[in-house]
């Protein structure tokens, strides 16, 4: 059983129905109770559920007047026209005569509704008007009047017409199907059952608010209330949380991989000489990598200190002719100052390599994620600034098969459903490898990033005598596809919409 | 890195079996090959030299030829299947289809070992007078005959010569290569160094006599490499023993030695810089020509000092212990699986008790250690086939401590309701002083720039903040935003003669925003990372006088926050108010 203690917009559902009596219809409780449609209907299906009231329904036609319709209602319609001229000529003419009476050229359709109302009959050429002619002339047929009534009315449902016979308006309908617009519609009545007019007896209205208040709940006059209903589905303003750039999140996400992947975190210079970015790395100092037109080189400052001299001496041999490292070398003469000279690093293996050097003793694990600068235009592609991740592994029985583990393993971290190892080529490393990945499958694969187990002539100078591990890979085309990004820019220049936007969950 | 287009329909030929198109680039790509896929290209001839151009269906005839520079004609001779891929430098025996057929039939299985080059001695001599040492002291030559040359060939033989160009010989600087028909030529010849308006002969492409200073200020190619001979008085120049030029190296050979497609056998000389770099390049096309049936004939080339039989096809020694490949590949392998592998790749292997030893061919430039012979039993082995594991040994994680107080001043900030940003650290001296209004301090500045946007490196995150604000300006209001990053200031006391400071700002715009809002959002993140930061006036040019505060942690400055002065918003284009804090975060820990 609800409570007798009603909002006000049901109390006065409830009321008005009980003023209007049976079968009332739905429009009649609108305009009689002022409460809009949605009130009305919420209300009416709460108490026929409550078994209160019956709904009956009926289907109907609604008609409104066409332009067709309008047209007939504003002058006179053509057969009435016709008849009025007829009498007037002495109640007969000849069809010759009818286009300039009526002024019209084609009379078909004229002749065709005089003889259909039996206004007028055939004699010979002549057509003569008929007592029922007569008759019509000082009275309106039931078409007129339903064309006349609609036009007064505006839209109306069938019974609505007044004093036309439903099935005089069906066989108007499907005679003059120009004239009139239809559409279909549902008409409700509304009546009381005994439970009802029982309850409306006891019912009493609750004063209704939209707001709830604090001065309602400390005086628990929340009880007297009842709180307005809203149209949930009805959108709203829309609020943004201040979040972490998107790349963040994916350098982050990078970073856990491998701090769960038991590394340490390092980090190194971004201005660097070209010892720890080139030649520690056994990369030749002819080598195109180190031109002018790949690398941006420093003008301030224009010369870093090198470390040891033990180091030096030892790189320097491996350069030259391999040195103490079972290798042959590159067979050239090795050049102090070329070393000393200050770059804007390349790539992050030089924070490992740099680690390695000054932590030759396994076991290490470590990783590191910087800028790193490479001397390319701006484009929807490149830029000459993008982030490395880099990370070196330094153990006693470490493999090419870990090499490969590990990668999959922080890949799989960061969704990569499906990694591709391919033979390649550096300078620092043999066997290299060149990791490919995709996000889902039959999607493009995308160039990761290239690993391998450094050479010799890159360890053992700096007294690293077992083997490793080591992986230069890029973030930024993964955070592109991530971020569903076709211009790399737009992660340096941030639109503050964008930045709203994009989820969290990336 | 430059990329081939190789004959599908050659490289078929070559490798001696019918293999699928998908089977032909998974092979490519195991051996090391970055495919670009399949392509039908059509063939241009140069009507001068006989070098067959190739375009792509997207790309444009060039106006020049490549090899002599004479104008292009524009009517196509063909059309035909090509793979393409990227050049790998490290292997320039497989740049041609005869060189990277004789490695697909290794790794198929057709043919295994260490290929065998059979040479004869042609008798030709090539003397070398002293006056070349000091330009380009090295030469090395040899004589191919049978070669049944075919528009193909010539393309194929051109194409080859221009790649070991730029992967070996530095652009022609290190190593460069002429090819002459030997039937023009009269045997011996001399190499030496001659003034630049010595002699008079007719350049490739060309058609009346030049002199070698003419042929550099005029002809293309001599325009393209002169320089290379820039530093002396006199040039290179081979001759046969009538006298005839054959070339002046590394710039352009003569028109009258040209190899024609009535040429059968040729002559070939790499002149160059380095030793090992000249006789390694004659090696490779020597060896690759002989793919394509040519016999191969030796020459002596006589130095003052000494004397060279050329070309060397000698193989190699190395030594390969019995455990190192199992070891380093992480999948036990046994001394026959290893010994098999390596001939896959085209080594001669004798298996000892403890180490193989391993005859390399004289084309491979890329031997220098044991390592190099463990990556190609990988490679024959394959990558795809070894189980990823991971190492035994047991390490803790540990983030650096810098980022761990970054991520809490991150925390704070998203939670007050910013956005993060991230802007580059490269900058230029205008937007990142001037429109500052602030005097140029210790940075570091890049020498070859690409583009004067980008300069420097950034001292301070205040100038992205506000190009990001600038970028916003028709955006909804108010914004905050900031961004955690790295800044570089020049410090002669460090190894690199710099040091990195991470540093974190913020920045508000918008109409209500002023000193006492931005204030409080810099004492949230003080109070956060549990330290108390005093306020202290300050006379910042950025900022609005009396309305910008410095940020002191035990009496050291740690940044600085304020309502930026209206000159800087109007040099930023901003129409409205911003306020802006920086902290230095290095010195918060």
């Amino acid at each position: 059983m609800i409570s007798e203690r009603l909002p006000e917009s049901e109390y006065t559902f409830l009321t008005t129905l009980r003023r209007l009596g049976d079968r009332v219809e739905m429009k009649k409780v609108i305009e009689l109770s002022k409460l809009n449609q949605s009130q009305i209907m919420a209300a009416a299906v709460k108490f026929s559920d409550e078994g209160m009231i019956t709904i009956e329904e009926k289907e109907t036609l609604e008609l409104s007047p066409s332009r067709e319709g309008e047209n007939l209602a504003e002058g006179k319609f053509p057969e009435r026209e016709a008849i009025e001229l007829i009498n007037q000529s002495g109640g007969s003419v000849t069809f010759q005569q009818l286009p300039s009476l009526l002024k019209m050229k084609d009379t078909r359709n004229v002749i065709k509704w005089l003889i259909k109302k039996e206004w007028c009959i055939r004699e010979g050429s002549n057509l003569r008007l008929t007592s029922n002619g007569k008759d019509a002339l000082s009275n309106l047929g039931y078409d007129e009047k339903i064309v006349s009534f609609l036009y007064e009315h505006g839209p109306s449902r069938i019974e609505e017409i007044e004093g036309i016979p439903e099935d005089e308006v069906m066989k108007f309908l499907s005679e003059r199907k120009d004239a009139v617009k239809t559409k279909k519609r549902v008409l409700r009545r509304l009546t009381l059952t005994p439970k009802g007019l029982k309850f409306v007896e006891k019912a009493q209205p609750l004063k209704e608010v939209t707001e709830l208040t604090s001065e309602h709940l400390t005086t628990g006059k929340w009880r007297e209330v009842s709180i307005k209903r809203y149209d949930v589905r009805i959108p709203v303003s829309l609020v943004y949380a201040g979040k972490t750039h998107p790349f963040r999140k994916i350098i982050d996400e990078a970073r856990k991989a491998f701090l769960e992947l038991g590394f340490k975190e390092i980090a190194s210079p971004y201005v660097e000489s070209t010892f720890w970015d080139f030649d520690a790395l056994f990369q030749p100092q002819d080598h195109p990598a180190r031109e002018m037109q790949d690398t941006f080189y420093v003008k301030r400052p224009d010369k870093a200190k090198l470390p040891s001299e033990k180091w030096i001496k030892e790189v320097k041999r491996a350069h030259e002719n391999g040195g103490g490292t079972g290798s042959t070398g590159w067979g050239y003469r090795w050049s102090k100052e070329e070393s000393e000279r200050v770059v804007l690093r390349t790539h992050t293996t030089a924070t490992t390599v740099r680690w390695l050097a000054h932590h030759p003793n396994p076991p290490q694990k470590v990783f590191a994620i910087g800028k790193v600068f490479r001397r390319e235009k701006t484009t929807f592609k490149h830029l000459p600034e993008f982030c490395n991740c880099d990370g070196i592994i330094i153990d006693e029985k470490a493999t090419l098969a870990n090499l490969i583990g590990t990668l999959s393993e922080f890949y799989s971290k960061l969704g990569l459903k499906e990694l591709k190892f391919r033979p390649s080529f550096f300078p620092y490393t043999e066997p290299s490898v060149e990791v490919f990945g995709r996000l889902k499958e039959r999607e493009n694969w995308i160039e990761l990033g290239g690993a391998g187990i450094f050479r010799p002539e890159v360890t053992l100078p700096f007294g690293c005598k077992v083997p490793v591990l080591a992986w230069g890979l890029g973030l930024d085309r993964l955070a592109m596809i991530r971020c569903k990004l076709d211009d790399i820019r737009k992660l340096y220049f941030c639109d503050i919409n964008w930045l709203k936007e994009v989820p969290l969950c990336l | 890195m430059p990329v081939i287009g190789i004959s599908v329909e050659k490289l078929m030929e070559l490798i001696r079996k019918e293999i699928g198109k998908d089977e032909l680039l998974s092979c490519l790509e195991q051996l090391g090959c970055d495919i670009e896929g399949y392509t039908r290209v059509s063939r241009y001839k140069c009507e001068k030299c006989g070098n067959i151009t190739e375009i792509l269906p997207q790309e444009r005839l060039p106006f020049e030829c490549s090899i002599c520079g004479s104008k292009l004609s524009s009517r196509s001779i063909g059309e035909t299947e090509v793979v393409r891929m990227e050049l790998l430098p490290v292997r320039p025996d497989m740049f041609d289809a005869g060189g990277l057929a004789r490695a697909l039939r290794g790794y198929l299985n057709i043919e295994t070992g260490l290929p065998t080059f059979k040479t004869k001695d042609s008798k030709y001599k090539v003397t070398v007078l002293k006056n070349i040492k000091d330009i380009r002291p090295f030469i090395a030559c040899s004589v191919i005959r049978n070669l049944n040359f075919t528009d193909e060939l010539v393309k194929i033989m051109m194409k080859l010569q221009e790649n070991l160009h730029w992967a070996l010989g530095r652009d022609r600087r290190r190593a460069s290569i002429g090819v002459y028909d030997l039937e023009s030529i009269k045997p011996d010849f001399t190499y030496k160094a001659v003034a630049k308006d010595e002699l008079k002969f007719v350049p490739l492409g060309m058609e009346g006599l030049m002199t070698p200073s003419e042929i550099f200020r005029t002809h293309p190619k001599g325009k393209a490499y002169s320089e290379l001979l820039e530093n002396f008085k006199k040039c290179p120049i081979l001759l046969d023993s009538k006298g005839t030029v054959l070339s002046i190296p590394p710039i352009i050979n003569s028109e009258s030695t040209k190899v024609t497609l009535q040429t059968k056998d040729i002559f070939i000389d790499v002149t160059g810089l380095d030793h090992n770099t000249v006789n390694k390049t004659l090696a490779i096309i020597a060896s690759s020509l002989s793919e394509f049936g040519g016999r191969i004939e030796t020459i002596e080339i006589d130095y003052p000092d000494g004397t060279d039989i050329t070309p060397d096809l000698k193989p190699t020694l190395k030594k390969l212990s019995l455990d190192s490949s199992s070891k380093m590949i992480g999948t036990k392998l046994s001394g026959r699986k290893i010994k098999k592998s390596l001939e896959r790749m085209r080594f001669g292997v004798v298996e000892h008790k403890n180490y193989f030893s391993v005859k390399v061919p004289p084309y491979r430039t890329d031997i220098k250690h044991e390592v190099d012979l463990v990556e190609d039993v990988a490679i024959a082995y394959g990558y795809h086939n070894i189980t990823p594991s991971l190492v035994p040994t047991m390490t803790i994680g540990e983030e650096r401590g810098i980022e761990k107080s970054s991520d809490i001043v991150r925390q704070t900030l998203t939670g007050l309701g910013f956005f993060e940003i991230m802007t580059l650290m490269l900058t230029n001296t205008e937007r990142h002083y001037k429109l500052l209004r602030l005097e140029e301090d210790d940075y570091a500045e890049v020498k070859n720039p690409v583009s004067v946007e980008q300069t420097i490196m950034r001292t301070h995150l205040l100038s992205g903040v506000l190009e990001t604000l600038k970028l916003n300006i028709s955006r909804e209001l108010p914004q905050r935003i900031f961004e955690i990053g790295d800044v570089c200031v020049v410090d002669a006391k460090t190894e690199t003669g710099a040091v990195d400071i991470r540093k974190v700002a913020g920045g508000i715009m918008g109409p209500k925003t002023g000193y006492a809002e931005i204030r409080s959002y810099v004492e949230a993140i003080f109070r956060e990372t549990n330290l108390k930061v005093d306020f202290d006036s300050t006379d910042h040019p950025s900022f609005i006088e009396g309305r910008a505060a410095r940020l002191i942690l035990d009496g050291i400055n740690v940044g600085i926050a304020g309502e930026v002065h209206p000159e800087v918003l109007e040099n930023f284009g901003i129409t409205h108010p911003v306020t802006l804090f920086e902290i230095n975060l290095s010195e918060l820990t």
